[in-house]
């Protein structure tokens, strides 16, 4: 008798378990910073949730598993994400694989205050899939009491760079100026926009202002920080707090993290330098898109209108320091951030779109190995480009 | 009665079959295939002329062969301190087996605070008036094999440790009583009583461990990126950062390769006999 009871009450908890709630639930997925995510969970969401009478699940999920999380739901026939953050680089494996479902035009119309630079970025052969969340820049940090120190003014040219960092690496015995070197995508990301700057062409590697980058980084290789090798976006806020580098360029999420939590308010900010042909910034970050067969679509159109509104963006930029996709946004910042949000805004006056590509992870590998190559093997730049730039061409052909 | 039991095994055979023989074969298959679907050996060939893949294999086998052999030299020291009359020996035991208990990411975490630019470790050198300038403990290739070793002896030498304290109190007491009593010495003892019973310890301690060293991860990643590949984290870059399941696959089949020929040899060597005692 007492087994049928406990079975009877295992079997009451697994249907009320189960049992359809009657709100439904939105599952978006991002890739935030641990700081981003509880912004975004207690500010954003909720005023939401509220409005919509719905449940929002909000999950991290890395732009390179995103594919294959869609893919293996897809497989299945039952997708359970509703709307999701991509990196605006990874787009066209989405459109390729059919996981991306376009826009209606009526879907598509944006808000007049949202940037009209910033609608390029989703179309893909002339339909919409995808719209504008969070449009990111590199910007340079510096660390004024030293660059005060020495008698030194934040580099503007890339001469000025590296005698920034030979001055700073005779004066200290170690290199202060970082280059995020650890490979993937912030070191793609960065070389991408140093290839332009030097009027390059970065998916050719014989092109002259490409070899002038490689050339001009192996100059610059023995007087940049040793943690230079390990830097990728994440540990480039550490470095600067903890001063192993003075110099070193980053997405502007570092700005309150260095200013508001490490209370290092001696860290400026600036757009950074130009090379030979121009000054260049990547436009990076996140833009929206809705799944094919994604089971709550009016839902997540919702919740895009309210990812985009002005409250939404005014708190992502007080509190995040995200640069914003709507113009009417910069007013509600505090003047301890205005200059940074100023670096942003010059940025973005330089910033280019890297283009999608279908060989993305391929060219990533290649750049790869590259800049590894000559920055940490010592190799010479003119025996490692050739044949990377063969392979480069076989696959720019092939595809 | 016999069909009975063999009913029994049938749990058994398909967790087998699900869970470690699955994913064995599909990851085979994939890595004998192109993304196309065509059958090859095309990404093995990628990884081979890929520049990082050979220092994979040998950072592998460097990584292994040094940790095997420092784990078992301080597990065999510790295990021999612990098997004699200590006082307070159950708090010293409880104190060495700590590191067991921390997971493997967090004390690669903990590790950076030791080995980073400006880690413990620089600023007690420099403290001691070593060195002027930090080290960059895993800016050369050599030195960061060691920190690496090091780093990972700290948190697994405990396991070796107690592996072996456990076949050193196997060891009957009267073969001790009756060398001394035949005149022999401590050393004497050790090595004509102690390393030859000792040797099934010895030789599990090696496999569990060798398997382990193998597939090491979290540790040469958090400390040293992929500026030092091993073999688990060339699978995970060619997986994760340039999306190639097929090129992860087939590093993952080689390191799967690596063990079984490793753990053949040693077994080959040492007599098939010892896993079984």
């Amino acid at each position: 008798m007492r087994w049928r009871a406990t079975l009877l009450g295992i079997l009451g908890l697994v249907l009320v378990a189960t049992a359809p709630s009657a709100q439904p639930t939105v599952t978006v997925t991002m890739r935030l910073a641990e700081a981003e995510w509880q912004v975004v969970r207690q500010l954003i969401l909720p005023p939401f949730e509220a409005v919509c009478q719905c449940r929002v699940r909000a999950l991290d999920v890395p732009p390179e598993t995103l594919l294959q999380r869609l893919r293996a739901m897809q497989r299945a026939g039952r997708m359970e994400i509703d709307l999701f953050a991509q990196d605006n680089m990874r787009l066209q494996e989405l459109v390729e694989a059919g996981l991306a479902a376009p826009f209606a035009p009526a879907e598509a119309e944006m808000d007049a205050a949202i940037y009209p630079t910033l609608m390029a970025v989703g179309i893909i052969q002339n339909v919409r899939y995808f719209v504008p969340f969070r449009p990111n820049v590199q910007i340079a940090y510096y660390n004024a009491d030293k660059f005060a120190q020495y008698g030194l003014q934040p580099p503007r040219t890339w001469p000025e760079l590296l005698e920034v960092a030979r001055i700073f690496y005779v004066k200290e015995g170690i290199g202060r100026v970082l280059f995020q070197g650890e490979g993937g995508a912030p070191t793609t990301t960065q070389l991408y926009e140093w290839i332009v700057a030097a009027g390059g062409e970065p998916f050719d590697f014989t092109h002259p202002g490409t070899l002038a980058t490689f050339r001009f980084l192996a100059a610059l290789r023995p007087y940049l920080a040793p943690d230079s090798r390990r830097a990728k976006w994440n540990t480039t806020s550490d470095a600067l707090a903890q001063e192993t580098a003075y110099l070193a360029q980053n997405w502007p999420v570092g700005v309150p993290l260095l200013v508001q939590e490490y209370g290092k308010t001696a860290i400026h900010t600036y757009s950074g330098w130009a090379g030979p042909a121009r000054e260049a910034h990547v436009i990076g970050g996140d833009v929206l898109g809705i799944p094919v067969d994604a089971p709550h679509r009016a839902l997540a159109l919702a919740l895009i209108r309210h990812l985009q509104s002005q409250e939404s963006q005014r708190i992502l930029v007080g509190r995040l320091g995200w640069p914003s996709l709507r113009s009417d946004s910069a007013a509600a910042v505090e003047a301890w951030l205005r200059p940074h949000v100023a670096a942003i805004g010059e940025a973005l006056r330089h910033g280019v779109f890297r283009a999608n590509v279908s060989y993305w992870a391929e060219y990533e590998r290649l750049a790869d190995e590259a800049v590894q190559r000559i920055l940490w093997r010592h190799e010479d730049p003119d025996r490692v480009l050739p044949p990377l730039a063969a392979r480069l061409a076989a696959l720019r052909d092939h595809l | 009665m016999k069909r009975r039991h063999l009913w029994g095994l049938v749990p058994l055979i398909v967790y087998l079959g699900a869970c470690t023989l699955g994913p064995v074969v599909s990851t085979l298959l994939l890595g004998f295939r192109d993304p196309k679907g065509h059958w090859g050996v095309g990404a093995f060939r990628t990884i081979a002329s890929h520049y990082q893949f050979t220092d994979a294999v040998v950072n592998t086998l460097a990584i292994t062969g040094l940790g095997l052999s420092l784990e078992l030299c301080l597990g065999l020291v510790a295990a021999v301190i612990l098997a004699g009359r200590l006082p307070a020996q159950g708090l010293v035991r409880a104190c060495l087996l700590i590191p067991l208990g921390v997971p493997t990411i967090v004390s690669a975490s903990a590790m950076r605070y030791v080995f980073g630019t400006v880690g413990c470790l620089n600023e007690v050198l420099n403290r001691l008036g070593l060195i002027a300038l930090p080290i960059d403990w895993t800016g050369n290739r050599w030195l960061a094999l060691v920190t690496v070793v090091v780093a990972d002896a700290w948190k697994v030498t405990p396991l070796v440790m107690l592996i072996l304290l456990a076949g050193l109190q196997a060891i009957p007491r009267q073969l001790y009583e009756a060398a001394q009593t035949d005149g022999a010495g401590p050393g004497q003892q050790f090595l004509r009583i102690t390393l030859p019973l000792l040797r099934p310890a010895l030789t599990m301690a090696l496999i569990v461990r060798g398997v382990d060293a193998f597939r090491i991860f979290a540790l040469p990643l958090a400390l040293a990126g992929r500026h030092l590949p091993v073999l688990s984290t060339y699978a995970y870059v060619e997986y994760l950062e340039y999306g190639n399941q097929h090129t992860a696959a087939a590093s993952s089949v080689i390191l799967l390769l690596m063990i079984l020929m490793t753990i053949g040899a040693y077994l080959r060597l040492a007599g098939p006999g010892e896993v079984l005692r």
